[in-house]
């Protein structure tokens, strides 16, 4: 049996306000996803779905508990351990797309590969067949600002999957587009969970979350719900 | 990332704000185009001062003689009650000054012959001086074909003369100076010698000014068949001068005998010539003069190089930091997608560098551009040296580095969540 890609146990996380007592963003959470899972993490805004995508992102650290990556324990670890981790592991898709303005569709998907030190003609030929697999081969040499909406979410799910990760972090994908073009990111997602792909998605869309596989519901920081999608 | 990657990137970004960035680097290009035009300006005056120094010889000596001022004249025609002007050093008194110092090796007078010179029918604006043997030795000119004037020209007055090579070409043109005569007002003296091109001017001296040009007949021909007197029209009037030497080379056998010899002859000339109608010029003491000089000039130049530099790196800083500001969703989402914080910290230093570097070259640009129009409008000769552009290179990418430093590291410690949120 392979390790969990994501093993939590007791995992919180609090924020001090000022002076005044921590406010807790996250309660005690405990849960493992498995290799090959598609889960939506649902819940009103401040239920804490963020700061949980935010500490599977390693872009945070817990207060207290245990996060295990693919069975390594990642609380203790500095800075640049934590940024060749998510390099390395963690593919992020965000809600405005989060591309680079100064570069081209080629340029915006190398990136991740120029931060694991992958050599310049190995990043081309995995850029381009990324772009090939999401359709945007005729557009690869255009800036951000000449693409649709659609098509920059299509450049960012080609971008997060440059470094093969492990675990592919979506936080409301289609919360930007208009229905016609969120059924295409919604559709390339589920391509990629049939391919085996782990993906975990933030979204207040429950049409979306009902195409996956699991759904963890949170509420004021607490895991209210975990169970198959209707 | 390579550094070249790096560089890419940073100009791509640049490139988003193209005036921005223009506007930006102003200080340094300001900055960088003082110091190229300082330093060529003044490694020009240098190599100026150099060569000139070269032509005259540094061991040596110069005493000229200067016609007085209208004035002084005026009231000396008038006691003197003779329309001839008599002023300036003698052979006597060259003779006398000889014996004043044991440094001095030689004295080589030298007297300009103001007559057209001719070739047949081709007159020409070349130059003719009467000098002693001596001249050439102490100038350091050779000659290319045929022989120099001699001793025995010298005490037998011979006709005889020996060309520059500039002299030759206007007379002579193609034809050889082999058994040719060349006629100065009316006299003949026949070619025995052409000299080397000689490739540099002798600035300093306004008789002779160019070494090229001249036509070199022995000082006691020029006395035979000259005389001492002559006339030249001036203004409509004539104007008679007796005047034995125009300029006298006194050469110094050790260096730091140069100035003693010199105050002997400042002493010697006051109580003969009252009236000021001699100058002493000292290439050694014109060299300590210039280097004086350029250091002030130098240092005024690099405060206005390092007070623009300064500016410019505070607006580099500047936009940095506003660059640093808008970009930080941009340094969220390279940190998640895995940037290091140096990976960061190097992007913007680069870009910053990559900034004041760009200055450097538009400097760079306009300060060679500036030290043209110097030469052309001033005269003053200019050399942009690779020691120049290096230093302003070095200088421009310090400044880069020493101001983009702080913002740079402000947006490596950037908390990502926080600049993710940013919209």
């Amino acid at each position: 049996m392979r390790d969990p890609v994501v093993h939590l146990e007791g995992l919180s996380r609090a924020y001090s306000a000022g002076t005044t007592a921590a406010v807790a963003a996250l309660k005690s959470i405990s849960l493992s996803i498995d290799p090959g899972e598609y889960v939506a993490v649902m819940g009103p805004s401040g239920s804490g779905k963020s700061t949980l995508l935010n500490l599977l992102g390693l872009l945070d650290h817990p207060t207290s508990g245990s996060y295990m990556l693919a069975g390594r324990e990642v609380g203790g670890l500095d800075d640049d351990e934590r940024s060749s981790l998510r390099n390395r592991y963690i593919g992020f898709i965000f809600q405005s797309f989060n591309l680079f303005p100064q570069l081209d569709v080629i340029g915006n998907v190398e990136v991740p590969m120029l931060y694991a030190g992958v050599h310049a003609r190995e990043r081309r030929r995995k850029a381009e067949a990324l772009i090939e697999m999401v359709g945007l081969t005729p557009r690869r040499h255009h800036r951000p600002t000449q693409l649709s909406g659609g098509e920059m979410q299509r450049v960012a799910v080609a971008r997060s999957l440059v470094n093969d990760p492990l675990l592919l972090l979506a936080d409301e994908p289609t919360g930007n587009l208009d229905s016609e073009t969120a059924e295409v990111i919604a559709g390339l997602l589920e391509d990629l969970h049939r391919r085996g792909r782990t993906i975990v998605l933030v979204t207040h869309n429950s049409e979306l979350a009902n195409r996956t596989t699991r759904i963890l519901r949170l509420r004021s920081g607490e895991l209210q719900r975990d169970g198959a999608a209707a | 990332m390579s550094f070249l990657e790096t560089a890419r990137l940073a100009l791509r970004s640049l490139a988003l704000h193209k005036f921005r960035a223009l506007l930006t680097t102003l200080g340094i290009v300001i900055g960088v185009a003082a110091v190229i035009a300082m330093l060529s300006i003044s490694e020009g005056a240098k190599r100026e001062t150099l060569e000139q120094i070269r032509v005259m010889g540094v061991n040596n000596i110069r005493l000229r003689s200067i016609k007085p001022v209208a004035a002084d004249r005026r009231q000396e025609a008038a006691q003197n009650q003779s329309a001839i002007l008599t002023y300036g050093v003698t052979r006597r008194e060259l003779d006398h000054i000889r014996t004043l110092s044991k440094d001095i090796e030689s004295i080589v007078p030298m007297r300009e012959v103001r007559h057209d010179v001719w070739y047949k029918d081709v007159k020409t604006d070349v130059r003719v001086i009467g000098t002693s043997p001596d001249l050439f030795e102490v100038l350091r000119l050779r000659p290319e074909d045929g022989r120099l004037l001699t001793e025995l020209d010298e005490r037998e007055g011979r006709a005889v003369c020996v060309l520059g090579a500039e002299a030759r070409r206007k007379l002579l043109r193609a034809h050889s100076w082999r058994g040719q005569d060349v006629k100065v007002g009316p006299q003949y003296y026949r070619v025995v010698g052409v000299l080397e091109d000689k490739p540099i001017k002798a600035g300093g001296s306004i008789q002779v000014s160019n070494l090229n040009n001249l036509l070199y007949i022995p000082y006691s021909a020029l006395i035979k068949d000259f005389g001492i007197t002559s006339v030249q029209r001036k203004s409509g009037a004539f104007e008679a001068i007796r005047l034995e030497v125009d300029e006298a080379i006194i050469t110094v056998a050790r260096e730091d005998a140069i100035l003693p010899v010199g105050r002997i002859l400042a002493r010697a000339l006051e109580r003969t010539h009252p009236q000021n109608d001699t100058e002493i010029v000292i290439p050694l003491e014109l060299l300590r003069q210039s280097q004086r000089t350029q250091r002030t000039f130098t240092i005024v130049m690099a405060s206005i190089a390092a007070l623009s530099l300064l500016v410019g790196g505070i607006g580099i800083m500047n936009i940095m930091l506003a660059n640093v500001a808008e970009r930080r969703k941009e340094i969220g989402t390279r940190r998640a997608l895995g940037a290091k914080q140096r990976d960061i910290r190097r992007q913007f230093l680069t870009e910053s560098v990559v900034l004041s570097l760009l200055g450097a070259v538009a400097g760079l640009a306009l300060g060679a551009g500036g030290a043209v129009v110097i030469h052309m409008a001033a005269g003053w000769q200019t050399v942009v040296s690779p020691v120049a552009v290096g230093l302003a290179f070095s200088v421009a990418a310090a400044t880069g580095v020493i101001f983009g430093t702080f913002p740079a590291v402000k947006a490596a410690e950037l908390d990502p969540i926080e600049a993710l949120r940013t919209e």
